[in-house]
């Protein structure tokens, strides 16, 4: 009889300290909240259907890609439309997927889903040429005037963010992630940070890592341990079915911004924040679920809200 | 081309019921569709359908209209045009059709499975409107698409968009799903002419 009470207090506390290991590692030392400054498109209007990239110059203009009307779109600061420019197609200047952007020195740069390559505009969203590269782009940072980095959409190769020239040429690749060849394992978001190191979020295994600028891995963090994303296999394909991370983003101070997955408390929503050296010092939560964050020079962070229909931007105010 | 297996069943005109099952799907068809509360039509604005305007244009009316010539019903699920080739099927489809089935002989039925996933019903209904807008305007689509918050197609899409084509005089019809193949085209053109 003692045996079997040993034996069952040794499961139950087996038990507790299995499921203690699925809590974030690290406890959250500060509290952010987010204070609305500004919504674009809204329920009532025709200014956004689907929004999917954001990006915003020095002087605070934002420019949005819109994946239901195959559209760039550029707002002042104040939130007013200036500039709309795309269309169905594979032209000059056409979309079919339009998604992530990026801009530097007075040029937009933005990637399609469905068309390989990158558009490059002016601020004025004028088509001034397309850079032409052959494999597909899943997100893409411009840090300075001659320096394009993109990160390749890797469907089961090893990960690579490639660094381009102004005219498309291949000056280097960076290498992250599982040389294992496994369907998605690879997709990643990245930023680089004012150090020039790379930040990069997997979308679809528990990993955010760090990299220095000649690629080298400097650390690699978990929120949630013991968490796989699930698989499901379609005509032969085994896919992930689950999000971990959605997005990332950093500030002027180099502080990580991770959105969560399907795995956060509040899907699309939970947005952890991690310091320079890797460690999680705060969790907040959008108003709404969102696909992305972005933030911006000045800090300001901007998500979706309405599935897309409306941007928001948020001021960020520590506590 | 890609062959793929159409779920639709073909009625022939030696079938005995062929007019009476006929006549049951689109009295269905315009029935679930007079009591849904929301339309975005072709002039590229969504408005409140009017109960009057639903009968006349869903009503008696619509079916001895439709009774006499071809038309075509589209089951549009929007979660299948991530796949672009069933989006780019469709488009190319529509756009290559004659200028009355791309108007007044079309209509289309978009599944709404957005309320699954929000609380608030109204507000979901508003965002699936707002972005069928954006998708008629941008694609020059020229039918009115009622969007289906019963639910009642919702089956019906289980194996991507689809088109119902109806041949004139209620001989015949058939279902194909997109992205229709060389031959799908060739047999939907004959049905239609």
């Amino acid at each position: 009889m003692s045996k079997r009470i040993v034996i069952f207090h040794v499961l139950i506390l087996s038990f507790l300290l299995g499921a203690w290991d699925l809590f974030p590692k690290t406890e959250p030392q500060i509290k952010i909240r987010l204070s609305e400054v500004l919504s674009i498109g809204s329920l009532e209007d025709d200014t956004l259907f689907q929004w999917v990239g954001v990006v915003v110059d020095e002087e605070s203009n934002i420019y949005v890609s819109d994946t239901m009307d195959y559209t760039i779109k550029k707002f002042d600061a104040s939130g007013k439309l200036i500039a709309i420019k795309g269309r169905r197609g594979q032209g000059p200047g056409e979309f079919l997927s339009p998604r992530s952007l990026a801009q530097s020195n007075k040029r937009v740069y933005v990637i399609d889903e469905n068309i390989p390559g990158i558009q490059v505009f002016d601020d004025q969203l004028n088509f001034l040429n397309r850079l032409s590269i052959i494999q597909s782009i899943a997100d893409i940072e411009v840090v300075s005037p001659d320096r394009i980095y993109a990160a390749s959409l890797s469907y089961d190769k090893q990960g690579v963010i490639i660094c381009l020239d102004l005219k498309g040429g291949l000056i280097r690749e960076i290498e992250f992630g599982d040389r294992k060849k496994e369907m998605l394992k690879n997709f990643v978001n990245f930023e680089i940070g004012s150090d020039n190191c790379f930040y990069l979020v997997y979308n679809f295994d528990d990993k955010i890592e760090k990299f220095d600028p000649s690629g080298a891995l400097l650390w690699s963090t978990e929120l949630f341990k013991k968490i796989k994303s699930k698989k499901e296999k379609i005509r032969n394909i085994t896919y992930f079915t689950n999000i971990v991370y959605k997005d990332i983003a950093l500030d002027s101070s180099d502080r990580v911004y991770v959105l969560g997955g399907d795995f956060s408390d509040n899907k699309g929503k939970d947005v952890y924040v991690i310091d320079p050296d890797g460690s999680h010092i705060a969790t907040f939560t959008l108003p709404e679920s969102s696909h992305c964050i972005y933030i911006d020079h000045q800090d300001y962070l901007y998500c979706r809200a309405n599935e897309g229909v409306t941007l928001k931007k948020f001021k960020i105010i520590e506590e | 081309m890609v062959e793929h297996k159409n779920t639709g069943s073909v009625f022939k005109r030696n079938n005995s019921y062929i007019g009476l099952k006929l006549m049951f799907s689109v009295i269905f068809i315009t029935g679930v569709l007079s009591r849904s509360m929301i339309s975005v039509d072709a002039d590229f604005h969504t408005k409140p359908v009017k109960s009057s305007d639903k009968i006349e244009l869903m009503g008696r009316g619509f079916q001895e209209e439709f009774k006499k010539q071809a038309f075509l019903i589209y089951i549009i699920d929007f979660s299948d045009f991530m796949c672009m080739s069933c989006l780019n099927s469709f488009l190319e489809f529509y756009h290559m059709l004659p200028p009355p089935f791309q108007g007044e002989r079309s209509i289309g039925i978009l599944v709404d499975d957005h309320h699954y996933h929000q609380k608030n019903r109204s507000i979901s209904q508003k965002i699936v409107k707002k972005k069928l807008s954006g998708f008629i305007k941008a694609n020059r689509i020229g039918f009115p698409i009622y969007i289906d918050s019963s639910d009642s197609f919702k089956s019906l899409t289980a194996n991507g968009t689809q088109v119902m084509v109806f041949s004139g005089g209620l001989d015949s019809s058939k279902t194909y799903t997109f992205p229709l193949s060389y031959r799908d085209r060739e047999e939907i053109f004959k049905m239609l002419f």
